[in-house]
């Protein structure tokens, strides 16, 4: 049974047809990657899957629910969180609110009874200060606790993105580019975080990625895309040595 | 200097900073219930008058501070407080109920507003704020048979168990009352996942749609609640000025609430008392060095929306962080002497740029 | 002359221009022709010349702008001063039609509702926008209940927003994620 379904899922901005027909499924559990050259319709895709855009054709199913038509407030709460490719954050609030906002889909105190403060919220607002230490201690944030995201530099930032992300306690994660801007021990870093992700919380994990070397670190498949339609789809070593692969790299004849 | 050394969850969950802050506002609680009979009738007015604007300054703080709403006609819900409780007061409804009532039925406008504008964003915010404002400003005018249109509506002097409202002790202690009811809901709202999905909204819309923040939800709630506070002083105000003129609620008062949360400082509730302070006292000193002034400045008409326009546009390039955000940096001058800095506050330079392609 | 309000005569004043049939008042008409030179003027000026280019630039990217040589605060200066400009003919042009008075300044919140209905960044919308309004203004002075006619520009402005944000003319891009 797979966790998360697209079939046939399609995009067009006037004529342009940014994601065709493009078909896969992920099994819970594993970690597979979408890669592509610039412009594939990648990031397209994560915006679909949360429902920021509409599909023009095509089905989204998570754990066999259709999600095509739900409205993109209600993603976080099924269970699928996503990080952005430049950085999303909350600039004028601290990391731990960031953090905190992240925990917003798990809130079950009613508007009113948060007007007056009842002591329900209050203990509420223990429990997500507890969960949100359980990240922070996770990713190893505890320095920059009180520090405005807009004070921060461009890796921690990330790595904040990323929390925030595991706030929402998801099934599945979407990872839009992690390992953009880090260098190569961030980037290491950001690869063992994926890897504990992964065995440690049991989280699902779908990543854009454009570092080859990052990807093969810790994927299990790999979907290869190009102009919006799939290229490839199979483990690491088969997509890269595709023929088609290469050649949506690389270029040449066409 | 003091460092806060944190133990618990819990002390990161309350309104105020330590044992020290709670001493202060003590202090400050005591002093302000003390006034009326230390000083004057007149200024005991004054103070009311400052009590209610920094109640519409609170509602305008929780939009445009908190959810980053702009809006330029706030004006009209402190009018339609205003006009909601002398009417219910002429019908013979006791004080305690109609204000509430003023209150929650501003909040409906709040919502009337706030659901056909859940698209727009700055500048069309606060252009669409502004039309609202006019259109309910001249409803005012031409409704003559439930406002009185241009003869004005004497507001009914109400009661509370036999005690008389309208004289300015009165209406000092109703409004002091409001306003910290007005603070603790406030201070309430931003330690509660409510108040971070406004702050949120404000920073970053489409993530915060991902971490599932309903946006039209919480952003009509914003509108309502700030309509439903700004109703309350409209409520009150209607007391402070005892005669309700429909041309009293335009656009220059909105500014006027723009102004106390500008000049007070952005994004602190501190900064709305310090606004309100500013923005009521203005006028007062403005009266007192008229004719001081050289070149018979004094003598000219609009002066003061003209140094009121002065002012904002002076806090706005120089200290955008308002008469708070001032207050803290000389507090950490003091507290981190000798070691002060200047580049401790250094503000970022931002670019601006528009969503329009043609 | 403080609060009074003043007349002003123009050499089209009180003189009619007969069309087959259709008799104009000529200051009305001189006001639609030099609305239309205006308009012209300043179209030709965004659209075709470099300075106007680089203030649609400046607006729509300002650090870009930078990147590229646009002295930005120049421009911005030159904007702020052609929009005097142009708001002061608009005064001038309204004059013989409307007494001088020192109230005359509340006619920019039409102008506002004109512009966001032309659609923001669109001159020939602006002109639309305006045409547009006097029409509906005057057409619901007409059949509507008196005391409407005041609100209309107003109602107009919160309609378009609402139904057409980028009014007639412009277009609206949305932030890519």
């Amino acid at each position: 049974m797979s966790l998360f379904r697209a079939e046939d899922i399609a995009i067009r901005f006037g004529g342009i047809r940014a994601v065709d027909a493009v078909s896969f499924d992920v099994q819970p559990g594993e970690v597979f990657s979408i890669i592509g050259p610039n412009g594939a319709g990648k990031t397209t895709i994560f915006n679909l899957i949360s429902r920021i855009y509409a599909p023009t054709s095509g089905r989204l199913l998570f754990q066999d629910q259709d999600i095509t038509n739900v409205p993109p407030y209600r993603i976080a709460g099924l269970g699928i969180a996503r990080t952005f490719q430049n950085i999303e954050l909350f600039a004028n609030a601290t990391l731990l609110q960031n953090l905190l906002i992240g925990r917003h889909c798990h809130s079950t105190v009613g508007v009113l009874s948060e007007l007056v403060f009842t002591p329900a919220v209050r203990r509420e607002e223990l429990k997500h200060r507890e969960k949100a230490e359980e990240v922070i201690a996770f990713l190893g944030l505890e320095r920059y606790r009180d520090t405005l995201i807009a004070n921060l530099p461009y890796g921690v930032r990330k790595v904040v993105e990323l929390g925030r992300a595991l706030c929402i306690e998801p099934k599945l994660l979407l990872l839009d580019e992690p390992s953009s801007g880090l260098n190569v021990e961030e980037t290491e870093g950001m690869g063992f975080w994926i890897e504990d992700i992964k065995k440690d919380l049991g989280v699902t994990v779908i990543m854009v990625e454009h570092d080859m070397n990052l990807v093969r670190m810790v994927s299990d498949r790999v979907m290869a895309l190009n102009y919006g339609k799939v290229i490839a789809l199979g483990t690491t070593d088969e997509v890269q040595n595709h023929p088609e692969v290469v050649r949506a790299y690389i270029g040449g004849e066409a | 200097m003091r460092y806060l050394f944190k133990t618990d969850y819990r002390q990161d969950l309350t309104i105020w900073r330590h044992r020290g802050d709670l001493f202060w506002y003590g202090l400050l609680g005591v002093a302000l219930l003390a006034i009326p009979f230390v000083l004057s009738e007149f200024y005991v007015g004054e103070f009311g008058g400052v009590f209610i604007f920094a109640v519409a300054g609170v509602g305008m703080m929780l939009l445009a501070g908190y959810t980053g709403l702009i809006s330029l006609g706030n004006a009209a819900f402190l009018g339609i407080g205003a006009y909601t409780n002398s009417i219910l007061l002429a019908h013979g409804v006791p004080l305690l109920i109609s204000l509430p009532v003023s209150g929650l039925f501003t909040g409906l406008f709040g919502i009337a507003i706030g659901l056909p504008t859940l698209r727009m964003s700055g500048l069309y915010l606060a252009i669409a704020t502004l039309a609202f404002g006019s259109i309910v400003g001249t409803v005012f005018q031409k409704w003559d048979a439930v406002t009185g249109g241009f003869d004005g509506f004497p507001v009914p002097e109400p009661y509370i168990f036999g005690i008389p409202i309208q004289s300015a002790n009165g209406v000092y202690y109703l409004s002091l009352a409001v306003l910290v009811i007005v603070l603790w809901l406030s201070a309430n709202l931003l330690r509660t996942p409510l108040g971070r999905a406004m702050v949120a909204i404000r920073d970053s819309e489409i993530s915060a749609q991902s971490m599932g923040i309903h946006l039209a939800r919480y952003k009509t709630f914003a509108f309502a609640i700030s309509a439903f506070i700004t109703g309350l002083a409209g409520a009150l105000f209607a007391h402070y000025v005892r005669f309700l003129a429909p041309d009293a609620f335009d656009v220059l008062l909105s500014v006027q609430f723009v102004t106390i949360v500008f000049v007070g400082g952005l994004g602190s509730l501190h900064g709305v008392i310090y606004g309100a302070l500013f923005v009521r006292l203005l006028p007062q000193f403005i009266a007192i060095i008229r004719d001081d002034l050289p070149f018979g400045v004094g003598r000219m008409p609009g002066l003061e929306p003209s140094l009121f326009g002065l002012v904002l546009v002076l806090v706005i390039l120089f200290e955008p962080g308002g008469i708070y955000g001032r207050w803290i940096k000389i507090k950490h001058w003091f507290q981190a002497y000798p070691l002060k800095r200047r580049s401790s506050f250094r503000r970022q330079k931002s670019y601006a740029r528009s969503e329009r392609l043609r | 002359m403080g609060y009074d309000s003043v007349g002003f005569n123009t050499p089209f004043t009180n003189r009619t221009i007969n069309l087959s049939g259709l008799v104009l008042g000529q200051d009305n008409v001189s006001i639609i022709a030099g609305t239309v030179l205006l308009c012209g003027v300043l179209y030709v000026f965004f659209s075709h010349t470099r300075l106007g280019i680089a203030m649609q630039a400046s607006s729509q990217n300002q650090l870009a702008a930078y990147y590229m040589g646009i002295p930005v605060r120049t421009v911005f200066s030159l904007i702020w001063a052609i929009s005097a400009g142009v708001a002061a003919v608009a005064g001038i042009l309204l004059s013989p039609v409307s007494m001088i008075d020192v109230n005359m300044g509340f006619l920019g919140i039409k102008a506002f509702a004109a512009a966001v209905l032309g659609g923001f960044g669109s001159i020939p919308g602006a002109l639309v926008g305006g045409v547009v309004i006097g029409i509906v203004e005057q057409l619901a002075g007409y059949f509507l209940p008196a005391g409407f006619q005041e609100v209309t520009s107003n109602v107009v402005l919160l309609a378009t927003l609402i139904l057409r944000p980028q009014g007639l003319f412009a277009e609206i891009a949305g932030k890519r994620v």
